[in-house]
């Protein structure tokens, strides 16, 4: 009776009138965009008293995605053991031939250009995959090997399954390093030249709905072209850090690969590209409110990707309005930002979730449990040290551009070393030359250092771990790398030695 | 205008044969990119349409290699608009849209001497293609 008393005082709506509105074709709906600027030209009372639902949408990579998928029984059975469907491997956490097929995991045959995100995607379009099984033979299931082609009408269930979607906000990408580097936030130019971000920022569903009032488990959602729901947070869901995420689950056989594709990050790997778009049923006020949520009221953190470490230096924070217009500021430099999330698609996500409700061919759910408010994401727990630069670098033996090769080739016999590295008077890094150099300049009669110093240098900070040191190495076919501060200064070298000395440990 | 690619070898390279041509021809050329060692070089060029004959001749007579650059093309069917390939390119062919589609200018690209978009792109719909010019396809040379 109290609920009834409030809805007659038009403070409050529920979800079963909103549902009978749908059905008798009365519903109001406008997506996020539009209900902005309803918002800041009518107000907010007024929204709540005209619109009763707000489309929101986003479409991104999402590498914590995969599908379940169950392939039927053979004859003779097999208990599948290994599986690969297009060379890509799938796991097998279940009896048989229950198979999940993960986004990221990639092509044997061609990695990092294809792999379980284009698997689903095939399947998807209705192309034919192929699926390639080992196995170890029990007496009820004796098969050990089986190869067939298969579509999705082949499959029992295929149900796309991830466990972590639709970050309410993400960082901005930046590199500071001397040298481009490939990450899962794409390509970044060295010296801060580029930055990328990723999300759809005021049409982010979990951003319209910050406290999870109407999100939860069981909320029917917009999921790759089909309806799908939340089943619960996602993991890594942080909400006290607005970064909370979705657990979603949605028939991939009714999805469309307009809203559903693979993707490469370049000597990333393979990821899928995901399109979710929530409903919010306006049911109050507040709602209202929070829907209205603008670009520049929306904050994430510049990081720096050129450190590879947990915590990598933040540089700056900026709203998503700057991140779309283009270009950021962080100090006095002009960065040029690119998206990786689709902005058309998300915009496209939320009108056609919008098309469905005003069409009669969607109805909201009020969800069983709320997304949790309080979780923390931990860091891991180690056991064992990690090492880093600064724990196995050594004194460098240097020297100066003005020196004689002559006096270069007595240092490394005396100091029984390969590498010198060349500094200017405050010990700033001009270059680095090796035993081979010096062997070869004697060889050829050469006489002045400047004519054998290799200026690019490929260096470490001492903060790096040091696998990323031998990374580096491999990488350059290099054998050592001078230790610098910030201001180039040298602070040490690391060898290949140091490193294979600490892992023959 | 039209853009043609200059292949030197480590022999060609000390000769000033590009400067040569604009004097013995009197065509303006406009070096776009140009990567150069002692071992050899790749020049991107811009010059008139109407020289395009004379000029491919003339660099070809002087033992240069010439051909059309390839330029980028972005498969409108894989792309999926997100604009990761928009900051990577160094002359700004690629921008958005207020519909925030992808518009690309092939005037600005400076195509195969560059191709850094390519490998940004997360949905693989930008690749290298050979322009269209059916005047140098005969590069035998």
């Amino acid at each position: 009776m109290e609920a009834l008393k409030l809805n007659s005082k038009k403070n409050k709506r529920t979800i079963e009138e909103i549902n009978e509105k749908i059905r008798t074709g009365d519903v109001q709906v406008l997506t996020a965009e539009e209900m902005k600027k309803l918002v800041e030209s009518s107000g907010v009372e007024v929204a709540f008293k005209e619109v009763d639902v707000v489309t929101t949408g986003t479409f991104g990579a999402m590498c914590s995605s995969g599908a379940i998928i169950n392939v039927g029984h053979s004859d003779p059975p097999i208990k599948i053991q290994k599986a690969w469907i297009n060379d890509v491997e799938v796991c097998h956490p279940g009896a048989a031939v229950d198979l999940y097929i993960g986004a990221t995991a990639m092509s044997e045959t061609q990695p990092f250009e294809y792999g379980g995100g284009h698997v689903i995607e095939d399947l998807i379009r209705g192309k034919e995959v192929e699926l390639k099984a080992t196995a170890y033979g029990t007496d009820c299931y004796p098969r050990t090997r089986i190869k067939t082609n298969l579509t999705k009408d082949d499959l029992n269930q295929f149900y796309l399954l991830n466990f972590r979607n639709c970050y309410q906000r993400y960082a901005c990408a930046v590199n500071s390093r001397d040298e481009t580097i490939y990450t899962y936030m794409g390509k970044l130019l060295p010296r801060r030249r580029n930055a990328t971000f990723s999300g759809a920022g005021e049409l982010n569903p979990l951003m319209n709905d910050p406290d999870y009032e109407t999100i939860g488990i069981g909320t029917r959602i917009f999921l790759g072209g089909a309806q799908g729901y939340v089943i619960g947070e996602g993991t890594q869901h942080d909400p006290q850090n607005l970064s909370g995420t979705l657990m979603v689950r949605g028939n991939c056989k009714e999805m469309s690969p307009d809203f559903l594709q693979g993707a490469v990050f370049t000597r990333y790997g393979t990821t899928l590209y995901v399109g979710i778009g929530v409903p919010i049923p306006i049911l109050n006020e507040g709602l209202a409110k929070k829907t209205a949520i603008r670009d520049e009221e929306i904050f994430t953190s510049v990081v720096d990707y050129g450190v590879p470490r947990r915590d990598r230096p933040i540089l700056g924070r900026v709203s998503y309005k700057e991140l779309k217009s283009g270009a950021i500021t962080i100090g006095d430099k002009r960065i040029r930002v690119s998206s990786l999330s689709s902005l058309k698609t998300a915009k496209k996500i939320a009108g056609t979730l919008k098309s469905w409700i005003n069409n009669g061919s969607f109805y909201l759910t009020a969800s069983v449990e709320r997304l949790p408010i309080d979780r923390v994401f931990k860091p891991m727990k180690q056991t064992e040290e990690t090492t880093f630069v600064a724990n196995v670098m050594h004194a460098a033996v240097t020297c100066e551009e003005n020196e004689e090769i002559r006096d270069i080739a007595e240092r490394i016999v005396t100091r029984s070393v390969n590498h010198i590295v060349v500094v200017d008077d405050s010990r700033r890094l001009c270059g680095i030359v090796t035993s081979w150099d010096i062997t070869r300049a004697m060889a050829e009669g050469r006489k002045a250092l400047s004519d054998i110093v290799t200026r690019r240098v490929i260096t470490v900070k001492p903060d790096e771990p040091l696998e990323t040191a031998s990374r580096k190495m491999a990488q350059h076919n290099i054998s050592a790398l001078p230790v610098i501060d910030s201001e180039r200064k040298v602070l040490g070298i690391v060898t290949s030695e140091d490193v294979s000395k600490l892992l023959g440990r | 205008m039209v853009r043609i690619l200059l292949k030197f070898s480590e022999k060609l390279v000390q000769q000033p044969i590009t400067a040569e041509i604009i004097l013995e021809h009197k065509v303006p050329i406009n070096i776009i990119t140009a990567h150069v060692t002692s071992k050899g070089g790749e020049v991107l060029a811009e010059i008139p349409d109407a020289a395009l004959e004379k000029v491919v001749k003339a660099f070809r007579q002087k033992g240069a290699t010439v051909t059309l650059p390839k330029l980028i093309e972005i498969d409108s069917e894989k792309c999926f608009s997100c604009g990761a390939c928009i900051t990577i390119c160094p002359v700004e062919a690629i921008t958005l849209t207020e519909d925030f589609s992808i518009s690309f200018n092939k005037e600005k690209c400076v195509g195969s001497t560059c191709s850094a978009c390519v490998d940004a792109c997360p949905a693989r719909a930008i690749k290298s293609v050979k322009q269209n010019n059916s005047e140098l396809t005969d590069n035998t040379h």
